[in-house]
């Protein structure tokens, strides 16, 4: 069956907020990167010190998976227009969790890497599950549109 | 193995195969000459792994690790990264280790070990680390012949800091005995048990393999230098086992298995970090009394009673001090490790000389009100933030505007330093002198009775106890006690150094120098005055001595303070000679020993007749 105009036009508008959501996402973490990067160059205490092992792993994750979940965010805006009009539902539902991912685990990590307690990350770490479940929904949730597609 | 050696060898091993390569490449055969590959690895570790067997039959002799209820410091790292590094670095952890080429400081290079008639050799081969020497459990009436000569390996190694002590193998279980030479860090050398100590020469004389230094790690180090130490004995079997070798989490935090099931749920641990609530199953020594903290300290720094078997491994951070422990009493003046005050005067007992402290009894003075185990440096520990008076002024704040109107020196100088007059160098630990943590104040009354030096000579010890006391008397109000002809006029330090007893002797050859001693004192005359001590019968005063006439640019070439004076003949007349004292500061205390001419030998002599010689033993 072909798209109706209103279907490709909604299409459209959930891609075109991922590729941005994403790209700018990207260009987020990729700073981030660089920040952490510096930090190692110039040995800073408060994160590189013995005690800061906490914080360096914190923010290390927040790097990588707000950098994974940017990519995520642009493969999901292209993949967007190739699905069929079937599974137009279920990735109206597929959009707001991977964006709710996108922000909930690098934050959860990166707060958690601000104050810490000894061995245990801030509270700011209680953002990653629901971020984590999120993600996990979404991702679901467009390999079940992908697969109904390919039937 | 050897970089060097390990190197050559692959780059063997990579040159064969690339000739058989090409040797086999006309006939086709090429991937034969990968062979080579395996073959030299066969070979090679053959040759420079020791086998497992003889590592495994090593570890059967040692301690068994691991006991009920605790969990081990690799478990606490988990968490507590920067505070197990920090742990990591300081010399608790390496008080007691596996003898290995990480741990083992000392150059076990084949060469003989001479002293007194014995003959010991230490050699390695590979990782493992052997001596050669009479065997240790023969029977002590036994005459020693090539027969009694055993090859053992070196299963344990004890300290890191100054000295090193090694452990071989026993009889009876795992029971571990001293090897009768330890290694002496700081001047890089062999020296034999007898003269690691101080004791007296009749018995640090003897050969390094007497009986008398062939200590039991099992039952005595055990104690204090593992965690949760268990003897283990039964007669004929020794079964010994410990929580952990060395010192580490648990002997100051108490058993950690309970506290990690406790902390396995992330819901409890967020509950305890947002509450502030402490996890009852550990102890944390900053959340006690000030009491009970320092006691956890007191479980080793501290003197016991000898006379009572020590029940250490009963004890644990933050239980019941009083039931466990026997102190010594500070009152027996027989006791050599008390100054007749009951002043502590060995090294290394510093709750006991708390105990004794008015800061302590009436005050919140801790242990960790001035040391830290996690954020300090490793040598004596101080938290950074302490050094100087900050440590006796976070209690005592009305000296903090005007110091100078308390100390009677200028603000800053080493006279202006509260524990240099509070807590002076009045013990004696591992080759130095050491601050007494009896935290009181300069009395001479005292001093006479007790024998104790007084602070204010180990900085002026050119001046007399006369001098001193009238000093006291002006700016505190103590009045001068009666002192004798010597006391009145001969400088408080070379009394103490050529009157005293060994201790006595001890310290103030320290303190001459001292750099802070010198800096008031002048420097030169203290030559001829330690140059006696060179031929002191206990090894430890000549070897302070002369490490401290090094101060003032003096070694004597071809003397060692391991040869006795029995041995020798006396070196004291010849620098006396060569350096003889000049009186540049015309104190009163030193007119006295030295006149226009130099030496006045008759004072010295007529001192040295006085001289306290009474055995002392000092274990440390």
């Amino acid at each position: 069956m072909v798209k109706k105009p209103v279907e490709i036009a909604e299409d459209i508008r959930i891609a075109q907020r991922h590729l941005l959501f994403g790209w700018w996402s990207l260009a987020i973490f990729v700073a981030l990167g660089i920040t952490l990067e510096t930090l190692h160059a110039f040995k800073i205490v408060s994160y590189m010190g013995v005690d800061a092992e906490t914080r360096r792993l914190m923010w290390t994750l927040a790097h990588s998976h707000g950098t994974l979940l940017s990519i995520i965010q642009i493969v999901f805006g292209l993949t967007i227009p190739k699905l069929s009009e079937q599974t137009s539902n279920l990735r109206a539902w597929a959009s707001p969790c991977l964006l709710g991912a996108s922000l909930l685990m690098p934050l959860g990590f990166f707060l958690g890497g601000i104050f810490y307690y000894s061995g245990d990350p801030g509270i700011g770490i209680f953002l990653v599950p629901p971020g984590g479940i999120l993600l996990l929904l979404g991702v679901i949730l467009v390999a079940v549109n992908i697969t109904r597609d390919f039937r | 193995m050897q970089n060097v050696e390990l190197a050559m060898y692959l780059i063997a091993m990579i040159a064969t195969t690339i000739v058989l390569w090409s040797l086999l490449s006309r006939t086709g055969k090429t991937p034969y000459a990968l062979l080579a590959l395996p073959i030299f690895g066969i070979i090679g570790a053959i040759f420079w792994f020791p086998p497992d067997a003889e590592l495994q039959a090593i570890k059967q002799e040692l301690p068994t690790i691991g006991r009920e209820g605790f969990a081990g410091s690799d478990a606490c790292r988990q968490c507590h990264v920067g505070h197990y590094e920090s742990w990591h670095q300081s010399y608790h952890r390496t008080m007691t280790q596996v003898a290995s080429e990480k741990s083992i400081q000392a150059p076990f290079d084949g060469r003989n070990l001479e002293s007194r008639g014995s003959i010991c050799r230490v050699d390695r081969k590979g990782d493992l680390f052997f001596v050669e020497m009479n065997d240790p459990d023969r029977n002590a009436d036994e005459p020693v012949t090539q027969a009694s000569r055993v090859s053992l390996p070196v299963v344990m190694t004890t300290g890191s800091h100054h000295l090193q002590a090694y452990w071989v193998p026993s009889v009876h279980g795992n029971k571990v005995r001293l090897f009768p030479w330890v290694y002496h860090i700081d001047s890089a050398r062999w020296i034999p048990n007898g003269d690691s100590f101080l004791l007296p020469p009749e018995i640090s004389c003897l050969p390094p393999d007497s009986k008398q230094f062939g200590q039991v790690w099992n039952n005595s180090c055990i104690t204090c230098h593992s965690v949760a130490g268990d003897v283990g004995y039964e007669p004929g079997n020794w079964q010994s086992s410990v929580a952990e070798l060395g010192i580490s989490c648990e002997a100051c935090h108490g058993p950690g298995a309970m506290h990690i099931a406790n902390q396995q749920n992330p819901l409890t641990r967020y509950k305890q970090h947002l509450l502030g609530l402490p996890d009852p199953s550990i102890v944390n020594p900053a959340r006690l009394s000030p009491h009970k903290s320092a006691e956890i300290c007191g479980q080793c720094h501290v003197g016991l009673d000898d006379q009572v078997a020590i029940p250490h491994n009963q004890y644990r951070a933050g239980g019941d001090y009083q039931a466990t422990f026997k102190l010594a009493d500070s009152q027996n003046r027989e006791d050599a490790r008390f100054w007749g005050d009951g002043t502590m005067r060995v090294g290394g007992r510093e709750f006991s000389g708390m105990l004794e402290s008015e800061c302590y009894r009436k005050g919140d003075i801790t242990c960790i009100s001035c040391h830290s185990m996690h954020s300090s440096e490793p040598d004596k520990q101080m938290k950074p933030e302490m050094n100087g008076n900050t440590g006796c002024l976070q209690c005592h704040k009305k000296f903090e505007t005007d110091i100078t109107q308390h100390t009677h020196h200028s603000a800053g100088s080493t006279g202006s330093l509260c524990y240099n007059c509070h807590m002076p160098y009045t013990s004696y630990a591992l080759f130095t002198a050491i601050r007494s943590h009896r935290i009181d104040s300069p009395n001479v009354s005292n001093s006479q009775d007790s024998g104790k030096p007084v602070a204010c000579n180990q900085c002026h010890v050119d001046q007399s106890l006369k001098w001193t006391s009238q000093h006291i008397e002006n700016w505190y109000g103590t009045p001068q006690p009666k002192l004798d002809d010597e006391q009145n006029e001969v400088a408080a330090s070379i009394l103490w150094l050529l009157r005293g007893d060994a201790v006595q002797r001890t310290l103030p050859a320290w303190s001459l120098g001292w750099k802070a001693s010198r800096d008031v004192a002048g420097d030169g005359w203290q030559v001829a005055f330690l140059a006696v001590e060179l031929d002191d019968p206990y090894s430890i005063a000549r070897y302070v001595a002369q490490k401290a006439l090094k101060e003032f640019g003096v070694s004597i070439e071809g003397y060692s303070s391991l040869v006795s004076p029995d041995e020798r003949s006396p070196v004291a007349p010849g620098i006396q000679e060569t350096f003889p004292p000049i009186n540049t500061l015309n104190t009163e205390g030193l007119r006295a020993v030295i006149d226009s001419n130099g030496l006045n030998r008759q004072s010295l002599e007529m001192l040295l007749k006085q001289r306290d010689n009474r055995p002392v033993t000092i274990h440390e």
